[in-house]
């Protein structure tokens, strides 16, 4: 077969459409990043990821800053979440990390809610503050088996058993707990940085938002049974 | 049966060594590598493409119909991209490759020898292995991850036409759950092995039914059959014992 340029031509446009191809599939599709670690590096410990997975979105008020990199079982079997996060973010060290859910049955992210703390979370360092995911199943196991508003707190798979980082705002933050059926280690939650300082009004905004969500929760709950 | 399936295993076996040495020795043969690409790759690229093409559009309206049930036709995106990513792209080019590029390389190996082009090769001190098969071999694991790669895409394009533009899914949505369900080292990744794997499979098959085939008419036309069948169900084989043991 004799040389031909335009052959070794068409040749070399298919190899570059064919790398074309898979570099959609491995960048766009698969989501494959080169960018080495952002260098912000935060930890945070849950009770209970319910299913979060590596690689899933860290994001504050729907923006995403970073992503997880790693989920280990930490020595007191709470699930160790390590976040790499965009290096010019400034955090609070008081921020909240939430497990939340995109939609009822979405995948799990992580959701940041800074709070108003004049310290900043340094790189290597652990977020205090956590909520873990809500496993649908067991806020419906729960108001099968009425539990839900008559129990204290360690119910319901050792959902509240954990040592609490903040003894005031947690003992607020138990009632709204036990009201809700959530966990109860979501201390200052919600509308943290906008509205300032006192943990009771940061409570009740807690509860408030919990009492919404288990609310929504147990009228899905309802419909299933 | 059994004797002749394993000496079969074994001549496979010292002809896929010979390909390997010849590999390693010089002189490469750079030129007949491009043309094997050429045939290989560049004319196989209508089938692959319009194959995905009308493989995409089915797996949407497929899996459209049966999500609109669950009221989750939001994740036909993820449906689509893990299917064709996973499973579907390989096999589906493995076949095609089988049926139109393996098929090829045993009827042209086999007229070779039938006609004794090999011989001629070997009069002139060539080594037919060197020069015919080792090429053909290379360009068929080189050309699959390429083919299998536009295969998906066309295939992914396709749904996004039916899906998007044809059931009403939102683009969003679409593209949002494709991409938030496939993961390149779980998926991506493994769809690559797969189908590297199934290039070697098709390469070696190929290329061995054409060299050892029958000096006739009768012979080359059992090679190519047997390049299509065998490799078919060899590749089907291959893919269950990688998605079991892997799972990709």
């Amino acid at each position: 077969m004799s040389p031909s340029p335009v052959r070794d031509f068409i040749v070399g446009i298919f190899v570059l459409l064919g790398l074309a191809a898979v570099g959609y599939l491995s960048f766009s599709v698969g989501g494959l990043s080169y960018a080495a670690p952002a260098g912000f590096t935060v930890y945070a410990r849950f009770d209970e990821t319910g299913g979060l997975k590596s690689r899933a979105p860290v994001e504050i008020a729907g923006v995403k800053v970073g992503r997880v990199t790693g989920i280990v079982l930490d020595e007191n079997y709470r699930a160790r979440v390590s976040m790499d996060l965009e290096p010019e973010l400034k955090l609070p060290t008081d921020t909240t990390a939430s497990i939340v859910t995109s939609g009822i049955l979405g995948d799990r992210y992580i959701t940041l809610q800074p709070g108003g703390e004049d310290q900043l979370l340094k790189n290597g360092d652990e977020i205090a503050f956590t909520e873990s995911a809500i496993i649908l199943e067991r806020l419906i196991g729960k108001l099968v088996h009425g539990s839900v508003g008559d129990e204290s707190n360690g119910n319901g798979g050792g959902d509240g058993s954990s040592p609490k980082p903040d003894a005031g705002a947690g003992a607020a933050a138990d009632g709204a707990a036990t009201s809700s059926g959530s966990q109860p280690e979501a201390t200052p939650a919600a509308a943290g940085a906008s509205t300032g300082t006192g943990s009771q009004p940061e409570a009740g905004a807690a509860a408030k938002s919990e009492g919404a969500t288990s609310g929504g929760s147990a009228g899905r709950g309802g419909t299933a049974e | 049966m059994i004797v002749a399936f394993v000496n079969e295993l074994g001549e496979l076996a010292v002809f896929t060594a010979r390909i390997l040495s010849a590999l390693l020795r010089p002189p490469f043969r750079g030129r007949l590598f491009v043309d094997e690409i050429y045939k290989l790759g560049v004319l196989s690229l209508v089938i692959i493409c319009v194959s995905g093409f009308a493989v995409g559009m089915v797996l949407a309206l497929q899996g459209y119909n049966t999500l609109v049930r669950f009221g989750a036709e939001q994740s036909l995106g993820a449906v689509l991209g893990l299917s064709l990513i996973r499973e579907l792209g390989p096999v589906l080019t493995a076949l095609l490759a089988t049926g139109r590029a393996g098929s090829a390389t045993a009827a042209e190996i086999g007229t070779m020898v039938a006609t004794e082009q090999l011989d001629g090769l070997r009069m002139m001190s060539i080594d037919p292995v060197d020069y015919v098969v080792a090429p053909k071999a290379v360009a068929m694991v080189l050309v699959m991850p390429l083919l299998a790669a536009l295969f998906i895409s066309c295939g992914i394009f396709g749904g996004y036409v039916i899906g998007v533009k044809l059931m009403g899914v939102d683009a969003g949505n679409f593209l949002t759950s494709l991409e938030g369900a496939v993961d390149f080292h779980a998926d991506v990744l493994g769809s690559f092995v797969k189908v590297i794997v199934f290039g070697v499979l098709i390469g070696l098959i190929s290329t061995f039914r054409g060299f050892t085939s029958a000096p006739t008419s009768a012979g080359v036309s059992f090679a190519t059959t047997s390049t299509v069948v065998v490799g078919s169900v060899s590749v089907l084989i291959f893919d269950y014992v990688i998605t079991a043991l892997w799972g990709v």
